[in-house]
């Protein structure tokens, strides 16, 4: 790599991630903590890639909803879009990433969800990795749904073994039960393709391991209730894939959700809120965070105006399932919630209105949230729908609400700038700046 | 020559189309009879019929805008259901005595949930989860969801459904499918006696008005048509959509000198499909089983491309199709990429393609008339 490259990638991670030179240089443990995530997330996606390259087990996930299955059965999970995404960061920096995406806008317009299309169009193009079994789950969403018919039917990847779960629009008992009996029905699909068995005992120790992580999760993001807020969103996007995706089952994870917790803990013991920032407006960001733009624009209104992102809906972690190992069906059925109900995008692109209600009731108030940002990212066509419904709940709760609408991965769409723009605006507006 | 029987009976399919709540649904209604709209294909009719119900498969007949929907779903909403959300907020579906949704797509899922919140004070609402993936574990679980709709049926209305009910419902059901056959085989004639537009509004009709009055219609259409063939000329066009439920949409590409002779779209083709098993041991077995596996796919359902694709080259084939048109409704996601795919397997067997965006409301001027005379052109040569 030559100098000018490597400077390249420097800035580029840099514009994402903050200042990598001074998280090494800082004696703070919060920040050892986030260099040490940093470490362990490059550690596991060096063992992916070598994973990749002398073909032993893998699953491309298109969503996140199986980790303990996967892990159970020593089969390395990688979400789909994770390896041509870093690529085009690392070797063609932002304009890299920006060219991917106009080339995907070519293929499929601009009006399907930004990572979505960059996934199909990753695949139209031979940039995405080929893994033993693609784990998709059909029901998240229209242009997830689709993109899936469109990889299994890909001349590339036909013949490659997928499977697709489904989780039913309502949730009860017996939804539940559909979706256990389709896990027991992939586990012995993945048994027949990579030869791997499962065994109940493994697997049992991996959902053990996983309460106690979901558990420190809990610890750590009760500690973000404290004012001022003492983690800020990278550090928590850091426990989310601790917890909920490659940290899952993993010992050293556990021990890093510890430490997280401890030094959390002592941080709020000492009344002290993010490095150099006098908070003064704590808001809810009603969608995930915009790992591309967002530190641009959270660290700005932040320095500028007190304005912390306090939670996000994939560092949320609302009352969970503690997966019952003393029985199969038990597991079987915990394994089944907690894939489509508990977390991120499959609780909330599936639940109900009422989820929405409930969530943000609770947020609001556990987390004394001044305002709600909803995002409207492009893509979320069916949480754009529900909108008004969270409005009205806002208001019900005396707290203002701020449809930002932008793309979540591609800031040409809404730059920083005019987003930064509104949301000052509207924190001006309703007396909070 | 199409007799003047034929044109009255055109006039009045198109008529019945046209609007939403149309004179054989006032007559309905006028004997006491209940109607319960439906929305998209997989929430079978025949169980509506069945409890002595019309159904009714909503559209935004008449709508002039989405200024009351927008309020609720955003502006990333498909146009389709925006459209008929703002008839139904404006008291345009007031007729209806319940509706049944599905979760056949984000919006329609959506849709749902703001029904209540916009105050809308439909009776009966009800929800069908259907399976996105072919399996017998998710047809058990699509009989299950005909089994609770129906238990909510008869405790809502006051009925009681017997297996010779919905056996009758499915015959009858049936019977459509057979004379909306016939139509089509009107279609692969070298000079069909019926336009796309046409064909669209009698196959539109069947979604709205009582079933034993509309096979009669039909079947009266079809004795005064000639089998042999009619006047009508152009290039032979296949529409692959989804909710085209406006045959105005039709007459705009036929004025311009194409003649839609075939279709793979919701309000078309796939409401025809095969028949339902009669004098199944389980009526609700073979409902399911015709919905999730037998009935011409949907592109939401998982594993079903092959099958589409296979009944689209069919289609071509058969009607001798020369140019195929892909209608999209601006957001729907599941239909874009089912157009991309679609693109790739046409150009491959040499058929061109035109992808039109458009939304509900038909605005058809412009670029997109000039998109389609130069598409008819290229087909000339």
């Amino acid at each position: 790599m030559s100098e000018q490259d490597s400077a390249s990638e420097k800035s580029v991670i840099e514009e994402l991630f903050g200042s990598i030179t001074a998280l090494i240089e800082s004696q703070d443990p919060y920040d050892r903590l986030m260099l040490e995530a940093y470490q362990m997330s490059l550690a596991r996606t060096s063992r992916v890639k070598r994973a990749l390259e002398e073909q032993k087990p893998t699953a491309a996930m298109g969503g996140n909803c199986i980790p303990e299955i996967l892990v159970a059965m020593d089969i390395e999970p990688f979400q789909f879009l994770e390896f041509p995404f870093q690529d085009a960061i690392l070797y063609g920096g932002m304009e890299g990433l920006r060219d991917m995406v106009d080339k995907s806008v070519e293929m499929f317009g601009p009006h399907m969800c930004s990572f979505v299309r960059l996934a199909c169009y990753a695949v139209e193009a031979r940039l995405a990795p080929f893994p033993t079994v693609v784990i998709g789950m059909s029901s998240i969403c229209d242009s997830g749904s689709a993109a899936q018919q469109l990889v299994s039917n890909h001349p590339d990847w036909k013949n490659r073994p997928s499977y697709s779960i489904e989780s039913p629009a309502r949730r009860d008992e017996k939804s539940y039960e559909y979706i256990a009996f389709q896990l027991k029905e992939l586990v012995a699909f993945l048994e027949k393709i990579t030869g791997q068995k499962l065994d109940l005992d493994k697997l049992k120790e991996v959902c053990e391991i996983s309460n106690e992580q979901l558990q420190l999760w809990w610890e750590y993001n009760e500690l973000r209730r404290a004012i001022p807020c003492p983690s800020d969103w990278k550090f928590a996007s850091m426990v989310n894939q601790m917890a909920r995706y490659w940290g899952i089952g993993k010992p050293e994870s556990t021990a890093w959700l510890k430490k997280a917790v401890a030094v959390l803990g002592e941080k709020v013991k000492a009344g002290k809120g993010l490095e150099g920032i006098k908070e003064k407006i704590r808001f809810f960001w009603f969608d995930f965070p915009p790992i591309i733009w967002g530190d641009r624009l959270f660290r700005s209104l932040a320095e500028e105006y007190g304005a912390v992102m306090v939670m996000d809906l994939y560092s949320d972690n609302p009352p969970h399932t503690m997966i019952d190992t003393s029985n199969e069906k038990a597991m079987w059925m915990g394994l089944a919630k907690r894939a489509t109900y508990d977390f991120g995008m499959p609780r909330i692109a599936l639940g109900s209105a009422d989820l929405y209600r409930q969530d943000t009731i609770r947020v609001v108030k556990d987390f004394s949230m001044d305002a709600v940002i909803w995002p409207g990212h492009k893509g979320h066509k069916d949480a754009g729908a529900l909108v008004n419904i969270v409005a009205e709940q806002c208001r019900e709760l005396g707290v203002p609400l701020l449809n930002l609408g932008c793309d979540l991965l591609d800031d040409r769409v809404v730059p920083v700038g005019e987003m930064k723009k509104k949301i000052i605006d509207f924190f001006q507006i309703t007396g909070l700046a | 020559m199409r007799t003047a029987r034929a044109g009255e009976l055109l006039k009045d399919f198109s008529e019945i189309t046209g609007t939403l709540y149309n004179p054989h649904i006032g007559d309905w209604k006028k004997r006491g009879g209940k109607v319960v709209g439906i929305v998209c294909c997989p929430v079978p009719k025949e169980l509506i019929q069945a409890a002595g119900m019309l159904p009714f498969r909503i559209r935004g007949t008449g709508s002039q805008g989405t200024e009351l929907s927008e309020k609720f779903t955003g502006d990333l909403c498909c146009s389709f259901p925006r459209n008929f959300f703002n008839q139904a907020q404006k008291g345009k579906l007031d007729f209806l005595d319940g509706v049944v949704f599905s979760n056949n797509c984000d919006h329609y899922r959506r849709l749902y949930d703001n029904w209540h919140a916009a105050g809308i004070r439909t009776p009966f609402l009800h929800m069908i989860s259907n399976p996105k993936r072919i399996a017998e574990q998710a047809r058990q679980w699509y009989e299950n969801e005909m089994v609770a709709l129906l238990n909510r049926l008869q405790e809502h209305f006051g009925v009681t459904v017997t297996e010779a009910e919905l056996e009758q419902a499915i015959r009858q059901s049936n019977e459509t499918r057979r004379l909306q056959r016939r139509l089509y085989e009107l279609r692969k004639a070298g000079h069909p006696s019926l336009t796309g537009a046409e064909t669209l509004a009698v196959m539109v009709a069947s979604t709205c008005m009582p079933p034993q009055t509309y096979n009669q219609k039909l079947e009266s259409l079809l004795s005064e048509l000639d089998p042999a063939g009619g006047s009508h000329q152009g290039i032979r066009l296949m529409i692959v959509s989804s909710s085209l439920d406006n045959p105005v949409f039709l007459t705009l590409i036929e004025d311009l000198g194409g003649l839609i002779v075939a279709d793979y779209s919701c309000f078309g083709a796939k409401l025809i499909g095969p028949d339902i098993e009669e004098n199944s041991s389980s009526p609700l077995q073979a409902l399911s089983r015709h919905y999730l596996t037998e009935a011409i796919s949907c592109p939401r359902l998982y594993g079903s491309h092959p099958q589409r694709i296979q009944f689209i080259q069919e289609t071509i084939r058969e009607y001798k199709v020369e140019g195929v048109i892909g209608d999209w409704l601006t957001f729907c996601d599941t239909w874009n990429i089912f157009h991309y795919m679609l693109k790739q397997e046409l150009k491959k067997d040499g058929i061109p393609f035109l992808m039109i965006e458009r939304e509900y409301i038909p605005s058809f001027k412009g670029q997109l008339k000039t998109r389609v005379q130069a598409f008819l052109e290229m087909i000339r040569g």
